[in-house]
């Protein structure tokens, strides 16, 4: 991929803007990693792991009758792990604390997601302050 | 201030649809779908009975997700508004810890040129970790009113 850097980037940026994130990835649909920012964690482990989870959420929105997947939360004692569609060959997953305000995260991984479609599959920006 | 006459308010603050669940946003898993018409039943109180009110949402500052979110419309994202808040009434919440105060928020004025956000912290039983937020027309709004008539919404509302 000719945008790594630029990738790292926003993962860096999405991590300042949610200080109750330990750590985000972003990976292809086949498994492999992009681009990381997951300290104390294994990141292939994650982007195999998540490839599979973006499979599971393609299929069970798929099986309810909606074909548009867009995240899937992950909800533990300890913290979350969500998963965000980001164009049609990448994933981005964050991880984060017990205490992360969802809404926000929400806000601000789908916003990342769309840039890095954006970097990836070329579509439009459509940041509104890009 | 001057009197006003009763629910004199132009139809557009009262035309937004209600939605428990915004569009593309898992709101959490909470109560009986009795809850749930309360819910409502309480947003549509806050809409009709307070004079200027522009947009309200019941959330849950745990997760930072909208219960449940009334009027707003493209000026005003409650779901965002819902999100932002949270951080407001934890940031003040984190703050009374830290000087040492033990009291109880029991709500948040926050002025603007021209509007009013008044964010009233719920408590009670089943009610705990949830706070109302009112977005007021400043130029429409009674503010004294605005926050007798929340208070009665708290009081009968059922979560």
């Amino acid at each position: 991929m000719a945008h790594e850097a630029d990738v790292l980037d926003e993962l860096a940026r999405l991590r300042a803007r949610l200080p109750d994130v330990t750590g985000v990835l972003a990976s292809g649909v086949d498994g492999l990693v992009l681009a990381h920012d997951a300290p104390d964690t294994h990141p292939e482990t994650l982007a195999a792991l998540s490839s599979a989870g973006l499979g599971i959420g393609l299929r069970l929105s798929d099986a309810a009758g909606d074909r548009s997947f867009r995240e899937l939360l992950v909800r533990g004692e300890h913290g979350y792990v969500a998963l965000y569609a980001a164009g049609s060959a990448c994933v981005l997953t964050v991880l984060a604390g017990p205490r992360i305000n969802v809404g926000r995260l929400h806000m601000e991984a789908r916003r990342s997601g769309a840039y890095l479609a954006h970097l990836l599959d070329g579509t439009a920006d459509d940041r509104e302050d890009a | 201030m001057t009197e006003r006459p009763p629910r004199a308010r132009s139809a557009h603050a009262r035309s937004p649809r209600t939605t428990t669940q915004p569009p593309g946003t898992p709101a959490p898993v909470k109560g009986s779908t009795h809850a749930m018409a309360n819910t409502e039943t309480a947003l549509k109180d806050a809409m009709t009975s307070i004079e200027g009110v522009i947009g309200v949402a019941l959330v849950d500052y745990t997760s930072g997700m909208a219960l449940g979110t009334l009027g707003g419309g493209k000026d005003l994202d409650l779901t965002v508004a819902a999100a932002g808040n949270t951080d407001v009434v934890r940031a003040k919440a984190r703050t009374m810890e830290m000087l040492g105060l033990k009291d109880q928020i029991e709500d948040i004025l926050i002025t603007l040129g021209g509007q009013y956000h008044l964010i009233r912290l719920l408590s009670g039983r089943g009610k705990s970790g949830l706070f109302l937020y009112l977005a007021l027309d400043k130029q429409r709004a009674n503010l004294a009113m605005a926050r007798h008539q929340l208070k009665r919404i708290e009081n009968d509302l059922e979560v």
